[in-house]
């Protein structure tokens, strides 16, 4: 409760602080050719304030103070526009001419970014969706449903399971945010996907390359910024209603949604449930290692899952800016395949009779979110403030599956628990004059993880950071934009030693120590530049090129069991040295009458990459000083440091054929080498291209707003560049489809056929992989939403 | 401008770098068990010990070989007195072949039952060679047995037949599940299967009898008998069926 009126007394200070002047923004919205457009959304970023332009195309915000803003204009079909506008007092004189657009995806905004950079001002390549795309995709998953966009991916374990991977980069080297605060969730470990709720992701901003200047030093590979669309404008009041079913898993979804917004005061609650049964594959058999084993009915056992997301935000607009905070839920049970934990026998893969229950071995994930988020306005500068705390558990309750646990597993069958505990402050000041912008920024963070059951894989640990960051912009005489920044951080990571029993033939062996006592306070710091331009009209050119160091998490330094989700015995290193880069990025779009092309290459060179190597060693624990084998482990992989390079492009070539239809065509590549060893990273994509046409109506019927049509045939080649002893995969060329008819009744209906011609293919990004189990075939998703809006307030 | 153009300098030679193709291709050639002195499908008797004699080369250099017992008894159940045997060892090797003998005790409490034999080896660079997987057995004296059991039968396809037998404990018979499968398509899903739960009473005898019938899609068919005792140790037989 002190904490909450020290938040408030905060908050008042700040008003007090702000100047007291009253301002209008008004101006008109019109076409390039100068016809007014009505219903455009004009949006001031900072104070979470938008307006729509009435017929003759004018709008009006009033109420404003002196301080700089942002103020996006939005309209489908039409590029959106950033400006950056200073308010020393009213401006009536506004003018937009849109330009029409020649995609969707290119038309939106952004919001999410902290560094509140338009697309082509970033130094990166910054790829945004929204949540039209997202439920045209048909994945299973958050992440598969990115799939189509070059350059992310996802690492899977099963369908229900995904990971992000960005340039073939995962786990501690992508950040995923959720309202500005990076989720924290065992993102190490591979047997859990992320515990967010796909239906609150209405907007998605993908960062690809060097972010650590902002997003911390993790963010080696890019990051992932997930938003919900909050209630914004003009006093409404709305409700949403959406359901899903997927063949692939006989999987039910459906997602609520109620918000409203009065005079600046909003709320938004919505509620996701998910349940999924047994996935289904084209084979009726797999190959684990030389023995054949059955998938009886084509469907791999005990892989249903149920999942339920509750998101509530409250929030208040005012010309000093916002605050809204938020509390989420993320909860999800999912089976484990029978075949995947332990080694696989005929006996536990024979099917029970249901393929919708949850039966031993599963795991169960929960992941809670409380956090609060301002914006406010100090004489015309903005602080932007997050913070949050966040515990994440997971579980995997499993019967012992070798004799190393003796009957410790009978009580309660709990082989894993970890529950991680996050606090997270994050405050950026916006400094803008006429020729220069700066971000100042600070970031802190304490972690807490506390584990139980009587498998190990990671100790309890302590770890805390705080990072102090700049960023400048500014633009050279022949219009460069430059971008120069530092960060300086200091990591702190603690663990105690542990020791668990090990057993053997039902006696007790002894105790081994799983891990060693450790702490160490490692001062980090990373710098980076960027410039872009605009070359000629509709060409751009970004260069982006930083020093980064990512701190070593505790499961690279302490790992030492099996990772059931990863088939092998894992183990870490305590002398593992912070992981230092240097990365450059090079993007070039062009777009100019029918052709949209973005091209991006990067290069980095880590002078000492972390990764797991396949050791030439068996997996083993050492009990005064005699080593004793560990059952069911096979081959130990040690984390290991050495130079690497990481390189690779991303090109999407968009040509609009007719003025409804695009054909397009995206490819990328990309590699990870081990320099010194000369072997390849695991899990990387291997080359694909993927071409498509896009059908985009808007026919002139009463009913019917929008028709969206697109089939896309993806080519992946052969993936040779695996690590020893990995299986490579072969060349697979994919089918999907999708339909999307807007209705002017407020309903969204959406059909997808993933696989259409049901190939039978092995993912190299898929940890299924090396059991033998191929990808899902042909599935087909039907959603249906529906959104019922009270009719805005026109004053 | 001087700052960017220094970094990449420095990366460019970086990346000049770890593009030379100096440093030779590491190994990548696995490691292999050229020989195993051991009979598959052998019996050992509970207490015995398991030596296995192995020979193992490699073109570069030898590191370890992992030898490990584990059960192949589909299923889960726990003895009263006797364990599934869950035996493993480490042997270290040098050289580019090596000659091993690897010496895995059975305890006495040893549940019977069938036992995998696994052996795999590493070569001083982390290459993995192939799994060999062997299959013996473990036998106790206090086993289940079968009697009055005909091995091989032939029936008509369409036509309804019985299949009897006893089976026999010193203790208590826990369980008999069978399993009628077809022998061209053995991942397919059981033609019939059952299982027969005799927990809670003390039986010391059973009587199997089980009327199928098998349709003319299957040329040759196999029930496969298990049983566990109370102790936990499991007996395994098999009734070859030919259809006509």
């Amino acid at each position: 409760m002190l904490s909450k009126r020290l938040f408030f007394f905060f908050i008042g200070a700040l008003l007090c602080l702000a100047s007291f002047g009253q301002h209008t923004l008004s101006g008109y919205v019109t076409s390039e050719s100068g016809i007014p457009l009505e219903s455009v959304d004009v949006f001031l970023h900072e104070t979470h304030v938008g307006v729509l332009t009435d017929s003759n195309g004018f709008f009006n915000i009033t109420g404003v103070k002196k301080g700089h803003y942002h103020l996006h204009v939005t309209y489908a079909g039409y590029h959106a526009q950033q400006r950056d506008i200073d308010v020393m007092s009213s401006i009536d004189n506004l003018r937009f001419g849109l330009e029409q657009s020649i995609n969707e995806l290119h038309e939106v905004i952004i919001e999410n970014s902290l560094e509140k950079q338009d697309l082509k001002n970033n130094p990166l390549q910054v790829i945004h969706v929204d949540a039209h795309f997202l439920k045209q995709q048909g994945g299973t998953s958050l992440m598969t449903k990115l799939e189509k966009i070059p350059g992310i991916g996802s690492l899977n374990n099963g369908v229900g399971v995904s990971k992000p991977a960005l340039r073939g980069l995962n786990g501690n080297r992508v950040v995923v945010t959720t309202d500005g605060i990076k989720q924290e969730g065992q993102q190490w470990g591979s047997d859990h996907g992320l515990e967010v709720d796909p239906n609150n992701a209405d907007k998605i901003e993908i960062i690809k390359g060097a972010s650590a200047l902002v997003y911390g030093s993790d963010a080696v590979a890019g990051v992932i910024n997930i938003r919900p669309d909050l209630p914004k404008g003009k006093d409404q009041f709305s409700v949403g209603q959406q359901a899903t079913c997927n063949s692939l898993n006989e999987s039910f979804g459906s997602s609520t949604y109620v918000e409203g917004n009065k005079g600046g005061k909003w709320f938004k609650v919505r509620l996701s449930l998910l349940r999924a049964g047994d996935y289904k594959v084209p084979s009726d058999s797999f190959l684990f290692q030389t023995t054949k084993l059955p998938i009886y009915n084509n469907r791999l056992k005990n892989t249903a899952l149920d999942e339920l997301a509750f998101n509530a935000y409250l929030g208040i607009s005012k010309n000093w800016g916002y605050w809204y905070a938020r509390a989420s839920y993320f909860t999800q049970q999912s089976g484990f395949f029978s075949g995947a934990f332990g080694i696989p026998s005929v006996g536990l893969l024979q099917h029970d009779g249901d393929f919708t229950n949850i039966d031993l071995p599963y795991q169960e994930v929960n992941h809670l979110n409380l956090s609060t988020h301002a914006n406010i306005l100090i004489n015309s500068n903005w602080l932007e403030i997050d913070a949050g705390f966040q515990r994440n558990n997971r579980g995997e309750v499993a019967k012992p599956h070798s004799g190393a646990f003796g009957e410790e597993a009978t009580a309660d069958n709990q082989a894993l628990k970890l529950q991680l505990n996050t606090a997270t402050l994050n405050a950026r000041y916006f400094v803008n004059d006429s020729n220069s912008k700066k971000i100042f920024g600070l970031s802190g963070q304490w972690r807490n993880n506390v584990i139980d059951g009587y498998e190990f894989i990671i100790p309890a640990y302590n770890t805390g950071l705080i990072a102090l960051y700049g960023l400048g912009k500014t633009k050279s005489k022949n219009g460069w934009r430059i971008n120069l920044g530092g960060r300086a951080e200091i990591n702190y990571v603690s663990f105690d030693s542990t020791a668990m029993p090990f057993y053997r033939n039902g006696t007790l062996v002894g105790f081994a120590q799983r891990n060693v006592v450790f702490e160490t306070f490692q001062p980090l710091w990373a710098l980076g530049i960027g410039l872009n331009k605009e070359i000629k009209k509709g060409l751009f050119i970004k260069i982006n090129s930083a020093k980064t160091s990512r701190m070593i998490q505790p499961n690279e330094l302490a790992s030492n069991g099996l990772h059931h989700g990863a088939f092998r015995f894992e183990k870490g290193d305590i002398n593992l040295k912070p992981e230092t880069a240097i990365q450059n990025d090079v993007s070039i779009i062009y777009e100019r009458k029918r052709w949209l092309i973005e091209s991006s290459i990067y290069g980095n060179y880590f002078f000492n990459f972390v990764y797991l190597a396949p050791s030439n060693q068996f997996a083993r624990l050492e009990i005064d000083g005699n080593v004793y084998p560990y059952p069911e482990a096979g081959q130990l992989y040690a984390y290991t440091q050495a130079p690497a390079r990481h390189y690779g492009f991303e090109t999407s070539i968009e040509y609009k054929v007719l003025s409804e239809l695009i054909l397009y065509s995206t490819s990328e590549y990309t590699e990870v080498l081990n320099l010194e060893r000369d072997e390849y990273a695991p899990f990387i994509p291997p080359l694909s291209v993927k071409t498509g046409l896009e059908y985009i109506f808007k026919p002139n019927k009463k009913w019917l707003d929008e028709i969206h049509a697109e089939v896309n045939l993806g080519f992946y080649s052969q993936q040779n560049r695996v690590p020893r002893n990995d299986i490579p995969t072969e060349a697979y060329s994919l089918v999907n489809a999708n339909l999307a008819l807007y209705l002017k009744s407020g309903f969204d209906i959406n059909l997808a056929v993933n696989n259409v011609l049901n190939t039978e293919y092995f993912s190299n990004m898929s940890r299924y992989k090396i059991i033998g189990i191929q990808e899902p075939g042909r599935s087909v998703v039907i959603g249906v939403s529906y959104k019922l809006k009270s009719t805005p307030d026109p004053h | 401008m001087k700052t960017i153009f220094k970094m990449l300098v420095v990366s460019a030679i970086l990346w000049g770098t770890g593009c030379n193709d100096d440093n030779t291709p590491s190994d990548e050639d696995k490691p292999t068990i050229t020989s195993v002195n051991f009979l598959d499908g052998t019996s050992i008797q509970a207490g015995g010990s398991l030596n296995v004699r192995i020979t193992f080369s490699d073109n570069m250099e030898l590191s370890e070989a992992f030898v490990e017992v584990h059960d192949n008894f589909e299923g889960h159940k726990h003895g009263k007195a006797n364990l599934k045997y869950d035996g493993s060892q480490i042997l270290s090797l040098s050289g580019t072949s090596a000659d091993q003998t690897a010496n895995l005790l059975v305890p006495n409490n040893a549940a019977a039952g069938p036992y995998h034999l696994e052996i795999s080896v590493l070569d001083a660079e982390g290459n993995r060679s192939d799994v060999k997987v062997l299959d013996f057995e473990i036998t106790q004296l206090g086993q289940p047995t079968y009697t009055n059991l005909v091995e091989a039968m032939e029936v008509k396809a369409g036509e309804e037949f019985t299949i009897t037998f006893t089976v026999e404990d010193d203790v208590d018979l826990a369980e008999v599940s069978y399993k009628l499968i077809d022998h061209e398509n053995e991942s397919a899903a059981p033609i019939s299967d059952g299982d027969i739960d005799l927990e809670g009473s003390s039986d010391l005898s059973f009587t199997f009898d089980q009327k199928f019938t098998i349709d003319n899609s299957v040329q040759e068919a196999e029930l496969i008998i298990s049983t566990f005792d109370s102790d936990g140790n499991l007996s395994i037989t098999e009734v070859e069926i030919d259809v006509k």
